[in-house]
């Protein structure tokens, strides 16, 4: 029997009718081409110009942080991905600032990493994403994938922590994973999400391991672009045993005193390092809702960001950056503090439209020591 | 010289190419005008690399990966996400530009409900008619990991058209099913 999905057997006619459909649709009336290729010329020229120059700029740095690694890599050596690296806050979290739940802070996540490989220097934290306004994950952002000829993606680790009462399903969607005991975590049940009974390896590089915490909730720590040469697995125990669970409040580098009534915060990120954060140091934004409109505050140190790496696209490089998105914005204390909305400002005229937001924004400057959970007031 | 030489030599590369790469563009996000946008980006990450990839063998090969890479990893990207629903709230008239009730917008809609890489994979195997090997090359992952994301998105594009009644003269059980 054929495997329908060997790119050696020809296609079925059901694949050949669903390559048909595909093509009619590609084929379907479209409004005129917006790509312009006079403007790619002159954007790539100046990508060109920047790398060049940040290129020269890394000779030095190159020198310098070598001779720094040497004297504080963690046991293990520079290309360990199981060498300590835990660098993280008071709170015995890796990564930016998180306090508290003071019930004033958006950005709650459930749990935080209290451990990461080497080289996973960039946290993202989310709320309220892919439509679930309670949702929250914690993503760490490492070295380039290995064990690959196109090295494009960044080795990543997302941590999220399922309600409780809930079992996660093994059904992914589109296909059913497989229950693989493991070795207990920190004395409770742990499992990995196999692709085929007894195969904890999930579908192609990447790897899930669900494990249940104190409280009874399950867990999942989940790795992509991750094979057995970056000890994939030794990672996620590793990792797993010392997640931080306890909800936490992250800082924020602004706050939004007397919020507009009807105004109601639906989402919330913080990305940590230049992977995370666009080529800046960090970016910070809070999305609100107002009678079902979206409006955000985003902040991001008034600098120019880092050249992109490894085709990773930022709001600066990004096409996307041409959408004509109205916004205000404002410079203080070194934060670039921008409100933008898709909408334009007119739905907001009963809060002032966009500088009514804005003028209620006060930066909390870029050193991380100043900035807050208590956010909302 | 050079550099006009260059130009003139990328110019006309886009100019045979970027229908071609919108149709692609459009099956990866469903939407023409963010389409042109991956369109515009990958190009312009194309000239960047001009210098050193124009007398490759495969360019058509090259450019797709660049543009699939970029659709992939706009989908992780937290200003994605953050445009990405501002543009739905936004823009939901969008729709209207596919003018084909009977098949073109069922089949959008079951593909946009596809994530990301499955329906990456489901273009590229389907529509690019790429090997699985092929396939693998452009995203940067095994060919298993190719062949599951392709089941998965046959299976999850049968779930979701199994329910239509598609005018066809093959009829709507012969969909995706095999």
């Amino acid at each position: 029997m054929n495997d329908p999905y060997d790119g050696s057997s020809s296609l079925s006619a059901a694949e050949q009718r669903l390559a048909a459909e595909l093509t009619a649709l590609a084929d379907s009336p479209a409004p005129g081409m917006g790509s312009d290729t006079a403007w790619a010329v002159r954007t790539g020229r100046s990508r060109l110009l920047r790398r060049r120059l940040a290129a020269l700029g890394a000779v030095t740095a190159v020198s310098v942080g070598a001779a720094t690694l040497g004297v504080v890599w963690p046991e293990g050596g520079a290309g360990s991905t199981v060498a300590a690296a835990a660098s993280g806050s008071g709170s015995g979290s890796v990564g930016p600032r998180v306090g508290p739940d003071t019930g004033h802070d958006p950005l709650v996540v459930q749990a935080t990493f209290g451990w990461l490989p080497a080289g996973f220097d960039d946290i993202e934290y989310d709320k309220g994403f892919s439509g679930q306004p309670e949702a929250s994950q914690a993503k760490a952002i490492g070295p380039k994938q290995t064990n690959t000829t196109t090295d494009r993606n960044r080795q990543l680790l997302f941590l999220t922590v399922h309600a409780p009462g809930v079992e996660p399903p093994l059904d992914l969607g589109g296909g059913l994973r497989y229950r693989v005991d493991t070795t207990p975590i920190n004395g409770r049940p742990a499992y990995w999400v196999g692709s085929a009974p007894g195969n904890p390896a999930g579908v192609g590089d990447d790897r899930t391991l669900r494990f249940k915490l104190a409280d009874g909730r399950w867990a999942e720590l989940h790795a992509s672009y991750m094979s057995d040469a970056d000890n994939v697995a030794n990672v996620l125990v590793q990792a797993a045993t010392e997640v931080r669970t306890e909800p936490r409040a992250v800082a924020m580098p602004f706050r939004i005193k007397s919020l507009p009534a009807g105004l109601t915060p639906a989402s919330a990120s913080l990305g940590y390092g230049p992977e995370a954060a666009g080529g800046y140091p960090w970016t910070a934004s809070i999305g609100f809702t107002l009678n079902g409109k979206w409006i955000s505050v985003t902040a991001h140190p008034d600098t120019t960001p880092a050249p992109p790496t490894n085709g990773r696209v930022t709001r600066e490089n990004s096409l996307l950056a041409s959408v004509d998105v109205p916004e205000a914005c404002k410079s203080s204390k070194g934060v670039k503090l921008c409100v933008s909305a898709m909408d334009g400002e007119a739905p907001f005229a009963s809060i002032g439209g966009f500088n009514g937001l804005l003028d209620r924004v006060t930066s909390r400057g870029t050193d991380e020591n100043a900035w807050t959970t208590e956010v909302l007031h | 010289m050079a550099k006009q030489t260059r130009d003139a030599d990328f110019t006309a590369f886009v100019a045979a190419r970027a229908p071609w790469l919108r149709k692609v563009a459009y099956l990866l996000c469903g939407d023409w005008h963010r389409a042109d946008d991956l369109v515009q980006e990958s190009v312009t990450k194309l000239y960047v690399r001009w210098g050193r990839i124009s007398k490759v063998d495969n360019l058509d090969g090259y450019v797709r990966t660049v543009l699939v890479n970029t659709f992939l990893a706009e989908q992780r990207s937290p200003w994605a996400r953050w445009s990405a629903r501002r543009r739905d709230a936004a823009l939901p008239e969008r729709a209207a530009v596919v003018p084909d009730p009977d098949v073109s917008v069922d089949l959008r809609a079951a593909l946009s409900a596809l994530p990301s890489r499955q329906r990456a994979t489901v273009v590229l195997r389907y529509y690019c008619d790429l090997t699985v090997e092929q396939t693998a090359a452009a995203m940067g992952c095994s060919t298993g990991n190719v062949k599951s994301q392709s089941s998965r998105g046959l299976h999850a594009l049968r779930r979701l058209l199994d329910h239509e009644t598609v005018a066809s003269a093959a009829g709507p059980s012969e969909r995706i099913t095999s």
